[in-house]
């Protein structure tokens, strides 16, 4: 009895689980003819929408080429605010290119790295990557995975700040940047300088007598989180390092001709130190959340806020347009003796899309018509009005309803010559023994000569 | 026939687990030891023989000893930390020496059932700057100022964490004791009383002995779980600053999954799992070693 009680359930167990896959198989089966119905949605409503709204567009003859689907791996955290804009650049797209369509899979920090790591691994690229010119991508060209966009760019290459379309690797562009971006900026808030009885600093000195007094009133003489052991190297040494060493040093180091150990390049962490020492940057800001920076400098915990570009996105909407009439972007002061470009900060080719190896045909034209459409003018108009993000795309920026605090990002690029970001020309481990050292000389548990030379014997 | 058919059930059950074990926990392990001894090229799939070369460059980082310290702090944590206290806070509330035991029990547990990402940000945030134990001092103090400089010392960073593991993990223990203090007999317990046995001697003569299994069991459980512990530190410091708060995972972490040095990611991996195989077999040891004295 008690053996065919056994055989029983086993045989009820083993029907369950074919029961249970079969219906997953036909579920599998009956929700993808509906998924299909989603997608092909938003593009017939933008067909009913264009020719309303947009006649222009419609008007503007695009040659239409055969149905292709192009796979994207994007790299978008889809709660953000910019997840709106990204929606509405791939509508505009869909709207212009009916016979592509776009599979799109979104991933965000280090599960994009995580993926894409992984898929090139299996030898199963995505059509179309959202890439960084250098750092974390550089594994995937140093692998030659990647197409070198020059060929498909062309002559429209002058349509693009020159900055942006320089070469990343190898001599080849590996993507198409959506914008150059300044990774140290000074932002300041002049209507807390005034209430504090301080004006703008026009020297470092000026800058380090004002320590005092900013921290006796309670607030951080300069807000910088460094909790991420990248921000101090990416937001502030790189620009420090341009100026201190100067930018014939960094191509030097960069050909192997100069040395970590060299005094430049001592001297540059002997300022960071002296940073920490003399109070400007206070030692609670080693445990500051990088997201904490905007909302604490926007409600005035501080004059100052050092950061990248990007922050403008997050200070400007917690600012009424007329209280960002009092938030100027600026550098760090000159440093005497510098041997740098004065008022210079850290520029880099911002993110953009890339192409896999090996494409070829209708494929290849489709996955090029995304890449230049999202660095090209019209989503950049999107990203402009919605991010305030000044575009790598040459085009008159004046007509466009954008944030002031926008609009002073705009001519912060003309102010600002630029030198490069150290994690952008040095990967491995030398950039991971900087980073942490950074956080260590600031609290004091190295000293700038060991740090430059545990630096080199890594290289 | 008899035979054959009890086989046949035997193999019906276990080749499904078996099949899995080798596929999610031997293979992968393997293939890691072999990796270890490799400059794995994850984007070519290409590995050249380089021998003990990642080896060797984890053992002389100091960074890798730091973080093998504090993987260490991590298990003297759990073992002489959670679960005494589990044990502690279980004898009291099965010997009903506290009131509202049910209450404490509940509260105790409680943080058990919280994903440990979300426990890692929420102490993040708590102790933070601008979070609300710093603030509540800042007011108290007067200070605006005020942080827990603890975070930033080199030597004592670990001890917040300490702190947190304690809050999070007890509550387990408790449990597990709890489930086997009810598997004792009562009558024994009363039969000691009514001989005159003091609650030190019932509980270090009648409970402790019977949980011995339990005890070594809890402390494999614990000296594993802190070993591959990853998820709270990740979430609450990234192994910052610098590298005071780093465990060996995150360790590994950093060479395989930032720096995509496989090989060195690997070679961390194998000296993790040598070192748990190490700390278990102590710890069957002394447990087969109190369980003879104890007989």
């Amino acid at each position: 009895m008690k053996k065919s009680l056994m055989w029983l359930l086993i045989m009820l167990l083993t029907l369950s689980m074919v029961a249970t896959f079969s219906l997953a198989g036909c579920k599998e089966e009956e929700a993808a003819p509906a998924e299909e119905e989603e997608e092909a949605a938003p593009a017939e409503e933008e067909e009913e929408v264009a020719p309303a709204e947009e006649e222009e567009a419609v008007e503007e003859e695009v040659e239409l080429g055969p149905e292709v689907e192009l796979i994207v791996l994007n790299y978008l955290d889809i709660t953000s605010p910019e997840a709106a804009a990204w929606d509405e650049t791939v509508e505009k797209f869909q709207a212009k290119y009916p016979n592509i369509t776009l599979t799109i899979e979104n991933s965000f920090d280090e599960a994009y790295h995580q993926k894409l790591a992984a898929l090139a691994a299996a030898g199963d690229l995505p059509d179309v990557m959202y890439l960084w010119p250098g750092g974390r991508s550089a594994e995937l060209y140093e692998n030659e995975l990647v197409e070198d966009l020059f060929p498909f760019l062309g002559a429209d290459k002058d349509n693009y700040a020159p900055a942006a379309v320089a070469p990343q690797w190898d001599g080849k562009l590996m993507e198409l940047p959506i914008a150059v971006t300044a990774t140290h900026v000074m932002y300041v808030n002049t209507a807390l300088l005034d209430d504090l009885g301080l004006s703008m600093p026009a020297t470092y000195d000026e800058l380090v007598a004002m320590a005092e007094p900013i921290t006796a009133a309670g607030l951080y003489p300069i807000i910088m989180p460094n909790k991420s052991a990248w921000v101090m190297q990416s937001c502030f040494f790189s620009a420090l390092v341009g100026r201190i060493a100067g930018q014939d040093w960094l191509d030097a180091l960069i050909a192997g001709e100069a040395s970590f150990t060299d005094q430049e390049f001592v001297d540059s962490l002997a300022f960071v130190k002296e940073l920490w020492d003399n109070g400007l940057l206070p030692p609670q800001s080693i445990q500051l959340e990088y997201g904490d920076g905007p909302n604490l400098f926007a409600t005035g915990r501080s004059p100052f806020m050092i950061d990248g570009d990007w922050r403008v996105g997050a200070v400007a909407p917690l600012l009424t347009a007329e209280e960002q009439a009092d938030f100027e972007l600026t550098v760090f002061p000159d440093i005497e003796g510098q041997a740098g470009p004065s008022g210079s900060t850290s520029t880099v080719a911002a993110t953009g899309f890339g192409m896999k190896k090996g494409l070829t045909g209708d494929k290849a034209d489709a996955a090029w018509k995304w890449i230049s459409f999202f660095a090209g003018p019209e989503a950049a108009a999107i990203r402009l009005i919605e991010q305030g993000m000044i575009p790598s795309y040459l085009m008159d920026i004046s007509g466009f309803d954008i944030d002031p605090l926008a609009v002073k990002r705009g001519a912060f690029y003309g102010e600002h010559p630029g030198t490069y970001v150290l994690d952008d020309k040095i990967t491995g481990d030398p950039i991971t023994i900087l980073n942490d050292g950074l956080q260590e000389l600031a609290l004091g548990n190295t000293t700038p000569e060991k740090l430059a030379a545990e630096m080199e014997a890594a290289r | 026939m008899e035979k054959y058919k009890k086989t046949l059930i035997y193999l019906v059950f276990v080749l499904p687990a078996l099949a899995v074990y080798l596929l999610i926990i031997a293979v992968p392990i393997i293939s890691s030891i072999g990796l270890s001894f490799t400059d794995y090229n994850i984007y070519k799939n290409t590995a050249i023989w380089t021998g003990f070369v990642n080896y060797i460059k984890i053992l002389t980082d100091p960074v890798f000893w730091f973080s093998m310290r504090n993987n260490l702090i991590v298990i003297l944590v759990s073992v002489f930390g959670q679960i005494p206290l589990g044990f502690g806070l279980a004898y009291l509330i099965y010997r009903k020496l506290v009131k509202r035991s049910g209450f404490f029990q509940a509260m105790v547990f409680l943080p058990t059932v919280i994903s440990t990402i979300i426990i890692g940000i929420l102490w993040s945030k708590m102790i933070s700057p601008i979070g609300v134990i710093p603030g509540i001092i800042q007011n108290i103090t007067n200070n605006p100022n005020y942080s827990f400089t603890i975070m930033n010392s080199k030597q004592l960073a670990m001890i917040p964490i300490g702190f947190v593991l304690l809050w999070m993990y007890t509550g387990t223990y408790l449990i597990i004791f709890m489930a086997n203090l009810q598997n004792i007999d009562p009558n024994i317990i009363e039969a000691a009383q009514i001989d005159g046995a003091t609650e030190g001697q019932i509980f270090r003569r009648i409970i402790v002995p019977q949980l011995y299994g339990v005890i070594a069991l809890t402390a494999i459980l614990a000296i594993s779980g802190s070993l591959r512990s990853f998820d709270l530190l990740f979430a609450m410091t990234g192994g910052g600053p610098a590298y005071y708060t780093n465990l060996l995972s995150i360790y590994m972490y950093k060479y395989a999954f930032v720096n995509y040095d496989y090989g060195v990611g690997s070679a961390v991996s194998t000296v993790m799992v040598m070192l748990s195989i190490i700390l278990v077999i102590i710890v069957r040891f002394v447990q087969r070693k109190l369980a003879a004295s104890g007989a």
